[in-house]
This record gives structure tokens, C-alpha cells and sequence, in this order.
């Protein structure tokens, strides 16, 4: 869960308008856009299935440190099914994510396995590899055309692809970036057949404390007509969060 | 040419003789198909089991098995950091019990439900492939996944209740997933759950142990290499290998049965030799005159044995084909029985399987049907070879002077018989039961050679008997019997093979019920017994402790005992291990430790400074008191001296028996299996166990017995073992009452000129219709008296050697007189309803013709 909303910090563009023609420095630009030493914010989460369906949970998350060393905690409180529940995630970079999960009901702090790539995200519309963090160099990116409107915006439109194939899921993934706002707000992931699998949209972008962040983020899977829509609110940067609120002690104390 | 006008004798005999053709084939095919059956429904079982271990295994190229007890699940960290473990994931196994009605078990399997899609096969209905909520199915512990052919046949959806007996008593699960048949939903007939494996660890009360842990190799990594990795790091007492190896596993702990079945299957295709042997005796009688024309006609000796014995391998090939198609569905029978002992006796459960058809089976037994009918057909045959033309041209009553009785042939019997005696007495146990079945097989032969001499022994011995009870009739069908002695001894031959294997079954059956009986006399002594299982026990199914001080506070309740009953790895196998309050049972036993100072032991033991062993373990592994016996347990070894032997039967495998504190304090295992309830002095037994009743109604799924109960259920159970026996000694009983119908219809047919004569010089219907069916009775008393003298032997070769062999019990030989009583009246049945159509058509004889038949 927490990494869902990793995801979308990779995806923050820098606050300067990025002009460079090369793909390779716009995307520079949204890996680095994100200066925070700590955020936070409150966030809701609405799954649909196939049904139509809504699965809605809320919850808190909290970051400290930035890409490549950061750490994580998200807690969720609500519905009362899983208020309590906490995921930490310390992310480091060479290093395989270490996950753990804690559940209140039967006072257990589990460590998450290393999951199937491809496998869907406790349920959301994100991945496992969705939700991994990752670098500017995971990928290469060749840049296909400019003046595409998404949500009014003109963008670049970049195509990305997995320096290591193999392990990814997806053959390619299509980024739309906008060219006067440094933060991708559309993405479509195809996997190795050209089939189009998932197609992400951020959109009510905001400025907080000079840095970019979407406000909502609509996860979409069109083979099977589920989606996820992430919202997000209270967004707090740089508060002094602290070392020990993200520890295996942290994670067990559900209302800290 | 010469073979081709021989085959063409053969062709014609079928022709004429074509009841005592079919009856043969049938007596052939009848063994075949019981030894066919019993391999097909061995492997088929086999599979069934090794099937649900790969399905539950998925594609987890190794496993790490503790025993039944789990282990520490900090040993999982240990694997998932061993160089070359791809994914490494726990698993625990609970069969646990609905509390829906008439409703059988039903197999949770715990995993992690974060990581073990990529192990494991799962397809779920809801939103393609998903859980409907998995974050809300990982935070409840009461969230469960059940398979669809459940959820159909309890009409259950995502978010219903699914009621289940837990250790904690009855808790209502949620359904929150439905995985299609396939992959883990094509086990246990679809009676099968899963549930994330920390919440399965929190309701099913195993604390932090886990039971297995599935793992898969990196590409670079052999399976075997990782192997030997893990051996290195992991403590010992925990079994690393494939899946498969899991199956062989179980495969010893079903030996036992398998080796019963083996050895009476063996027996039925010796009644079905000897049927062959029979057939072929009376043939080469029949045709005794052609086979002097043949040699007359200058067709030698190898060409006239060559005819009788292709015919016998012809007759082997077509009975065996039959028999093959009729074992088979013989199979689906005995697959269903050994089935049901796995789950009952060794708490195994299967995925129901169409028997297995394997061609190497079906060869196997081609091959054994037709070796059996050329050895049953061998010496027949060589008597045809060695006929002398002009003795064998002369007529029916010349042949009857063959002599059968010659001393050779007694003294070769009697040192048979004697030898089979000593070997199976005195004979070592490391030869193997193959071997030593052999012993039993020449105790038989020995015995069919000293036939024709019991059989004219015994009928001087009637003669008198008949003659004051029938009459003139009486005495001719006595002295029939004695002057045709190789006819009598035939069919003799078929009842006496038939009834001894039923005589030593029932007898071994009877002796080993009444010994199990007296030993639970002995140690048994609760006033209510309460179980887990239906079953004999149950692997995953526990109380709590707390179960035995709720039902310690019932009135008319004087004392709880808890009793954790379950099987431990040892030696390549595995052993029961019994921990119990050991004071309290010693209080209540007097006598039952051997080879010690009772009173020195029952302190020691009740202290927990030692163990207890059953007598088969120290047969079976050659320990003895002062000897250590060790074991490796979830905090360490295990090292304690047997400090005294128990005679006991629990398992085949052997028993060890201590206290339950010093189980809990090294296994980490509070978990009980059996508690047993003494009553206060002067409570009414009945009434404390309707509280008792009352006391777990709803909440726990429990079994509860009196005393007399518990031992029925017991008794019934090994009943339930012997029930493939019992199959098997049916078909023996047809083959035999073939036999007999076979030998008695030649024999009529046979005689047809001396019933002739007979009619001819004023003899009347009724009279030789009288006469046949007194010789039917007379041969079916000898039948029966040397079937128990053959039973005696066998049952002493089963006692002494066979259940030494299969579960090191020492059982003391019990003579099976009610069954010899009723099989006497049986078989007299048999007999007369054998002959009565033979006698039928014996009294409807032209006399012209008759006399006129040779």
C-alpha cells in the first residue's frame, strides 16, 4: 500500500517548467522534482471491480527520506475490518525492498515476500511492479512527439523501456508529461504482446511547498474493467517526522 | 504339424467339454483378477495420496517436513536467506470439521497469501482471479477461501458464514473468496479450504509453529544441490526432498496394509493354480485312451506334455486376459475400502482417483496367469507324457490303479510340510516376507501331496459312519472315494486350498481381535473417552487444554487427563508417540512394564526421566531398557533411556510412551488428542457423559465414548483393516466352490460308465442320485478336515511370521473352531449344491449309452 503512493512520487514532476527536448532530462526532471525530506497525508482509496463494485479504504501514510532511501508507513482505518493495519517498507537502493506487514487482530508483524511481478497489489489495480520504487536508470526513453493535450495540457509524449526486460512485466510504458508542468499525468503500460494492460491518469495537480503532487490518481486495468482511484488530502511535507516512527515497534502500535 | 493335429485334440476337448473349459478359465481369471486388483488398487491409492502432495505442493521442487507436531516458523527465515531458494513458503495443514451436518472434513491449508501465488495454483471466481478484498481477507483471521464445489454443495458465497470446529471451539469463519476446480480445488473431492497460514497459526492455535515449508530452487541452483545447502543449516530432525519423496513417506506408513493385501492376493492365486491342477489331473484322465492312441501312433513323449502344457498356457493367456478386466474393476472396489482404512487407521486423506491401469501391472500379471497355469498344468501334464500306451488303452478302471499313494510321494509331502514347519518356526526374520510367504507355500504343496492319502484315510475312517447312517449308498460313495484317490484328492485339493486360507484368515483375524481386546482390558481404563476424530486420531485436528478444565469443573467429573497422540519421524519411519499423565494412568494399570522393577520405573517415568516402549518397537529396532532413544524436537534433541517395555498395539510401527510434560516442554506443544475422563465414585457413568455431551455440544467437534464404547470403536476400526481381507477371502471361497463344481461335474462325468453299470444291474434313479451327493459330503468333510489342518498351518505361518513381519505384535495362535464349525455345514452346502447338477444329469443317463462310454 505504501508504495502505491511511492509510485506517485515518482511520477511528480519538478516545480520548474522542464523545456529540455531530450526524454531523458524531462524524466530526470520528475525524479527529482520531489525535495521532501518527510511528507505525509491522508488518503482514500476507491476500488472498483469488474461489477462496478466500490471497496473504499482510508488511510495515513508518511514518508521519510527520498527515492532510493526512503522509508514508509501507511496505516489504514478504515473500514474497521482493517483499522490497524500498518505496512512499513524500507526502501533502499541495491537492496531488494524489505517489507513487513503488521495486522491488529491478531497482533502480528509479518514480513512480505518477495512478490510475483504481476501479481495485483492486495487487490488494487497497481502491480507488485507498480509498486516498486524505482530510478531514472531502470528504464531508457525515447521521446515520440509533442503537443498531445491530455487534460487540456500540451505534453510530451515519451516511450520507456525496462533496461532489464526480464524482469518486468511490461514491454514498454507510454508517458505523457506535460510541457509547461513537470509531472506525468498519464501513463499506459503495454506488455509484451502490445497489449495495452494498464493506464494511469493524476490529475487535480497542486503545489505544496514547491513541489508537485496529484491529488488523484485513477489506476485502470481495461482487459478487466477494474480500476482504482487514489485521493488525496492534508498533504504536509517536511514536518520532522522521525526515525523511530518508522520501526518494526512503530508498526505495532497502531494508534501511533 | 504334429503340434498343429495336437491343437486341434485340444480345440476339440474345449469343445466338449466346455463347462469344465469355462469353469477353469474362471478359476484363472478369478486369480489374476484378485492379484491384479489388489496391485491396481494399491497404486491407486498410492496415486490418490501422491496426487494431493503435488497438488498441495504445487510447484515447490522441495519440502521441509517436520513432525506432526510442526516446527519453529523461525526456521523459514533461515531458508528464505539460503543462497539458492528462489521462494520459500510456510504451509500448515488442519483438517478440520464443519459444523454443518453429515458433513465430512474439510482440509484448510494455510499459506501466505501475500507470496504463495507464485507456488501455488489458485483460480478464483470473483474478479477474474482475485479475492474480492484481500487487504480485509489478511487483516481477519476469520477470513477463509473455499473451493466452489464446497461453496455449491452448502450454497455459501463471498461474505457468508462458514461454521467450524476449531481447538478453540466453534468459531464462524467468513468466506471471502470461492477458487475454482482447478489446481489446489481439484483436491479432496473439492473439501478443501485455504486461509492465510499466520491467521490459520492464530485460530487453529499452533502458536508460531508452522508445518511445512514449500520452497523452489533458483534455475542456477540444482534441486539436489540446494538439498545438500539446506541440510547443512537447518537442524536435524527436519526431512528435506521433493514432494515425491513425501509420497514414499506415506507409502511405509500404509505398508502394513499393503503387505496383508499382497500376501492374500499371492493366496488367491494359488487356489487358482491349484484349480489348474485340478482341471488339468482330471483332463489328462479324461483323455487318458487318446493320449494312448497318440503314443501308439508314434506322437512322443515332449510333443503329448508340449499339448497339455500350450493348452494350459492358452487357458492361462484367456483367463488372465478376463482376469485382467475383471481385476480392474475389482479394483475401484478395494481402492474405495483401502481408502477408507488410510483415513481411518493412519489419518491420511486422498483426492478420489479412476483406478490406475498400468500396463506393467497388466503384463505382470498376463505373465503370472499363464506361468501359474503351465506350473498348475506341469505335473498333469508330465503324467500324461510318461503313460504307458498299453496300460492307458486298456479301460477306465485300469487307470484308476494308478497309484497316487506310492511312499515317494507321502515322505516327499511330510518333509515338505515338515520343512515349511521349521523354516517358518525357526527360520531368521532378516530373509524378508517374500521369502518366508514361501515357507507357507511349501507347507501347501506339501499337504497337496499328502492328499490322496489323507483323502483314503479319512474316507476308511467314514466308511463305518456312512454305512450305519446311509446305508448301501453311504458305503459305495465312501468307497468311490477311496478307490479313485488322485479324483477324490482334486477336488479335496480346491476345498482344502479355498477353506485354509479362510480357516487362517478368520483364525488370524480372530486371534489378533481378541488380543488387541485383552490389552485394551488392560490398559483402557477411563470411564469416558473423548476424541478429535471419527477416526482413529486426527493429524491436525486438537483440543486445547483449556477444553480438559472446562470439562474438569462438570459435576461427577474426579479427574482429566490430556493425552497427545501423534507420529514422529524415527529411523526412516516414524513411530507413535503417546505422552500422557502418566501418574494418573499408572494408578489405574498394575503389571505392564516388562523387564524392569515396576514400581522404580513407574517414579522415574512419572518424573520424566525416561520412556516407555511398546514391545514391537524393541523387535522392530532392537532396543532394549538402558538403551537411549533420541529424537530431535523443536528446542533440541531428545535423549532419554527407555526405562521399561509395554506390550501394546497402537501401531505396527511400534510406541513410545512418556509424560505429557516433558512432551510439551520439548515439542513446545500444548495441543491434546484424546482426553480421558475418570468419574467420581458412585456418579452414574452415562449421566456424566451426557454432561459431557452437553459441556462441548456446539462448541468443540468431539467424539465422546464410554469404557465399552471406545473399545467397540476400536475394535471396529480393525475390523475396518480386515475388510479387504475379508474381500479377498470371498473370492477365494467362489475360486474353491469352482473348484469343486469343476471337479465334481468331470467326476460325474468321468464315471458315467460305472453309473451305468450301476443302473443296469437294477440300481435306481434316487439311489445314484443318493450315492453322488453322499460322495459330495463325504469329500467335503475331508475338504474341511484337511483345510483346517492346511489353516492350522497357515494361520500359524500368519501369527508367527507375517504380523512379527508387518508389525513386530507377537500374537499367540488361537484354533478357529467356530469357524471350522460353521464352514463345515458351508461347505457341505457347497458341495451338495455342486453336485446336485452333476447328480441330475447321472440319474438321466441311457444306461446303453452310459455302459457303452469310454
Amino acid at each position: 500500500m505504501r508504495t502505491l503512493l511511492l509510485l506517485m512520487i515518482c511520477l511528480a514532476l519538478s516545480g520548474s517548467a522542464a523545456l529540455a527536448q531530450d526524454a531523458r532530462k524531462i524524466m530526470d526532471a520528475v525524479y527529482k522534482q520531489d525535495t521532501s525530506r518527510d511528507a505525509t497525508w491522508r488518503g482514500t482509496m476507491d476500488v472498483y471491480d469488474k461489477k462496478g463494485t466500490l471497496r473504499r479504504k482510508k488511510f495515513t501514510f508518511r514518508k521519510l527520506g527520498g527515492l532510493g532511501n526512503s522509508k514508509t508507513l501507511v496505516r489504514f482505518n478504515d473500514p474497521a475490518e482493517v483499522r490497524g493495519v500498518g505496512l512499513l517498507s524500507l526502501n533502499e537502493r541495491g537492496v531488494a525492498d524489505r517489507q513487513w506487514m503488521y495486522t491488529p487482530a491478531i497482533q502480528r508483524t509479518r514480513r512480505i515476500a518477495a512478490q510475483e511481478r504481476r501479481q495485483r497489489f492486495l487487490g488494487t489495480d497497481f502491480t507488485n511492479e507498480d509498486m516498486a520504487e524505482r530510478v531514472l536508470d531502470d528504464y531508457t526513453y525515447k521521446l515520440l512527439g509533442e503537443g498531445e493535450m491530455v487534460d487540456g495540457r500540451k505534453t510530451y509524449k515519451i516511450e520507456a523501456r525496462p533496461v532489464s526486460p526480464e524482469k518486468s512485466q511490461y514491454a514498454y510504458v507510454y508517458l505523457w508529461v506535460p510541457v509547461d508542468v513537470p509531472y506525468t499525468v498519464m501513463a499506459e503500460m503495454y506488455d509484451k504482446n502490445g497489449q495495452r494492460q494498464r493506464v494511469l491518469k493524476a490529475g487535480e495537480l497542486v503545489k505544496i511547498s514547491n513541489i508537485w503532487v496529484a491529488k488523484r490518481v485513477e489506476m485502470n486495468t481495461p482487459t478487466e474493467g477494474t480500476k482504482t482511484i487514489l485521493l488525496l488530502e492534508d498533504i504536509r511535507f517536511n514536518t520532522g517526522l522521525k526515525e523511530d516512527g518508522f520501526t518494526q515497534q512503530a508498526l505495532e502500535k497502531p494508534d501511533a | 504339424m504334429m503340434l498343429s493335429s495336437l491343437a486341434s485334440i485340444t480345440w476339440k476337448q474345449w469343445r466338449q467339454h466346455r463347462l469344465r473349459t469355462a469353469l477353469t478359465l474362471l478359476g484363472i481369471a478369478l486369480g489374476v483378477a484378485v492379484y491384479f486388483a489388489v496391485r491396481t488398487a494399491n497404486v491407486t491409492l498410492l496415486s490418490s495420496l501422491t496426487i494431493t502432495i503435488e497438488k498441495m505442493a504445487g510447484k515447490a521442487t522441495l519440502q521441509i517436513v517436520g513432525d506432526e507436531g510442526g516446527f519453529p516458523e523461525a526456521i523459514w527465515e533461515t531458508v528464505k536467506d539460503t543462497p539458492g531458494v528462489h521462494i520459500a513458503q510456510p504451509v500448515i495443514e488442519v483438517l478440520a470439521n464443519t459444523a454443518f451436518e453429515d458433513e465430512g472434513s474439510l482440509m484448510i491449508v494455510g499459506v501466505d497469501m501475500l507470496g504463495d501465488r507464485e507456488l501455488r495454483e489458485y483460480q478464483f471466481d470473483e474478479a477474474g482471479e482475485e479475492i474480492a478484498d484481500p487487504l480485509v481477507a489478511l487483516a481477519q483471521p476469520d477470513s477463509i477461501m473455499i473451493s466452489r464445489k464446497f461453496a455449491e454443495k452448502h450454497q455459501l458465497k463471498d461474505g457468508d458464514k462458514l461454521p467450524l470446529f476449531t481447538a478453540q471451539g466453534k468459531k464462524e469463519f467468513v468466506v471471502r473468496g470461492i477458487f475454482k476446480p482447478a489446481g489446489l480445488g481439484e483436491i479432496f473431492d473439492g473439501q478443501i479450504a485455504v486461509m492465510d497460514v499466520f491467521n490459520a497459526q492464530f485460530v487453529f492455535n499452533r502458536g508460531r509453529n508452522i508445518d511445512r515449508i514449500d520452497l523452489m530452487n533458483e534455475s542456477g541452483v540444482s534441486v539436489d544441490e540446494l538439498q545438500q545447502r539446506l541440510r547443512t543449516r537447518l537442524p536435524a530432525g527436519l526431512e528435506i526432498g521433493p514432494p515425491s519423496s513425501r509420497g514414499k513417506g506415506i507409502e511405509n506408513s500404509v505398508a502394513a496394509m499393503k503387505i496383508g493385501m499382497t500376501i492374500t492376493s499371492f493366496i488367491a492365486l494359488l487356489v487358482g493354480v491349484f484349480i489348474i491342477f485340478n482341471s488339468f489331473s482330471i483332463a489328462v484322465n479324461q483323455r487318458w485312451k487318446e493320449i494312448g492312441i497318440l503314443r501308439a501312433l508314434g506322437v512322443e513323449r515332449p510333443n503329448v506334455q508340449c499339448m497339455f502344457l500350450v493348452e494350459a498356457a492358452l487357458m492361462g493367456m484367456l483367463g488372465s486376459a478376463v482376469g485382467i478386466g475383471l481385476g480392474f474393476f475389482l479394483a475401484i472396489g478395494a481402492e474405495r475400502v483401502m481408502s477408507q482404512i488410510a483415513a481411518q487407521l493412519f489419518s491420511y486423506v486422498t483426492t478420489q482417483q479412476p483406478p490406475v491401469f498400468r500396463w506393467d501391472y497388466a503384463v505382470t500379471s498376463f505373465v503370472i496367469g499363464v506361468i501359474s497355469s503351465v506350473i498348475g498344468a506341469w505335473l498333469p501334464a508330465r503324467a500324461a507324457a510318461r503313460l504307458n500306451p498299453v496300460l492307458a488303452l486298456h479301460n477306465i478302471e485300469t487307470r484308476q490303479s494308478e497309484n497316487v499313494l506310492g511312499k515317494p510321494r507321502i515322505i516327499a509331502g511330510i518333509l515338505l510340510v515338515l520343512t515349511g514347519w521349521a523354516l517358518i518356526a525357526f527360520g531368521p526374520a532378516s530373509v524378508g516376507l517374500s521369502l518366508q510367504f514361501s515357507y507357507s507355500v511349501l507347507i501347501i504343496f506339501g499337504l497337496v501331496l499328502l492328499l490322496p492319502a489323507l483323502a483314503a484315510l479319512t474316507a476308511r475312517a467314514l466308511r463305518p459312519l456312512m454305512d450305519r447312517l446311509f446305508g448301501s449308498e453311504g458305503v459305495i460313495a465312501v468307497d468311490s472315494m477311496i478307490q479313485s484317490p488322485r479324483r477324490t484328492s482334486a477336488t479335496v485339493g480346491a476345498l482344502m486350498i479355498g477353506l485354509s486360507f479362510v480357516f487362517s484368515m478368520g483364525a488370524y483375524v480372530r486371534s489378533y481381535q481378541k488380543t488387541v481386546s485383552d490389552w485394551m482390558d488392560r490398559i483402557v481404563n477411563a470411564d469416558i473417552i473423548i476424541n478429535t476424530s471419527e477416526n482413529a486420531r486426527s493429524r491436525t485436528n486438537h483440543f486445547s487444554e483449556d477444553l480438559g478444565k472446562t470439562l474438569a469443573a462438570i459435576p461427577g467429573v474426579r479427574r482429566v487427563e490430556n493425552i497427545r497422540f501423534l507420529f514422529l519421524p524415527y529411523a526412516d519411519d516414524s513411530v507413535a508417540l503417546i505422552a500422557l499423565d502418566m501418574d494418573g494412568w499408572f494408578a489405574r494399570v498394575k503389571d505392564v512394564v516388562e523387564g524392569a522393577d515396576e514400581d522404580e520405573v513407574k517414579d522415574k517415568i512419572i518424573r520424566g526421566e525416561g520412556v516407555l516402549v511398546a514391545r514391537n518397537f524393541v523387535a522392530r529396532y532392537h532396543l532394549g531398557v538402558g538403551d537411549r532413544l533420541r529424537f530431535q524436537t523443536p528446542t533440541g534433541p531428545f535423549d532419554f533411556p527407555i526405562l521399561g517395555v509395554i506390550e501394546d498395539y497402537t501401531s505396527e510401527k511400534g510406541a513410545v510412551f512418556f509424560e505429557r510434560e516433558l512432551y510439551k516442554r520439548y515439542w513446545n506443544d500444548p495441543a491434546v488428542d484424546i482426553i480421558d475422563v475418570m468419574v467420581t465414585p458412585g456418579a452414574e457413568v452415562a449421566t456424566v457423559k451426557q454432561a459431557v455431551t452437553r459441556a462441548v455440544k456446539g462448541q468443540h467437534r468431539a467424539f465422546i465414548y464410554t469404557n465399552a464404547e471406545y473399545k467397540k470403536f476400536i475394535m471396529d476400526l480393525i475390523n475396518g483393516f480386515f475388510v479387504l481381507n475379508y474381500m479377498q477371502m470371498t473370492v477365494a471361497i467362489i475360486i474353491a466352490a469352482l473348484g469343486i463344481v469343476n471337479t465334481l461335474i468331470i467326476s460325474v462325468a468321468e464315471r458315467k460308465r460305472e453309473l451305468g453299470v450301476l443302473r443296469a444291474i437294477g440300481g435306481l434313479r434316487s439311489q445314484v442320485r443318493k450315492m453322488i451327493l453322499l460322495e459330495a459330503a463325504a469329500i467335503a468333510i475331508v475338504g474341511v478336515l484337511s483345510g483346517t489342518l492346511a489353516g492350522v498351518f497357515n494361520t500359524y505361518f500368519l501369527v508367527r511370521t507375517a504380523a512379527h513381519m508387518i508389525g513386530g505384535f507377537t500374537i499367540p495362535f488361537r484354533f478357529p473352531l467356530t469357524i471350522v464349525l460353521v464352514a463345515l455345514p458351508v461347505a457341505l452346502g457347497i458341495a451338495l449344491l455342486a453336485a446336485w447338477w452333476p447328480a441330475r444329469k447321472a440319474v438321466n443317463l441311457k444306461v446303453v449309452e452310459a455302459i457303452g462310454y469310454e
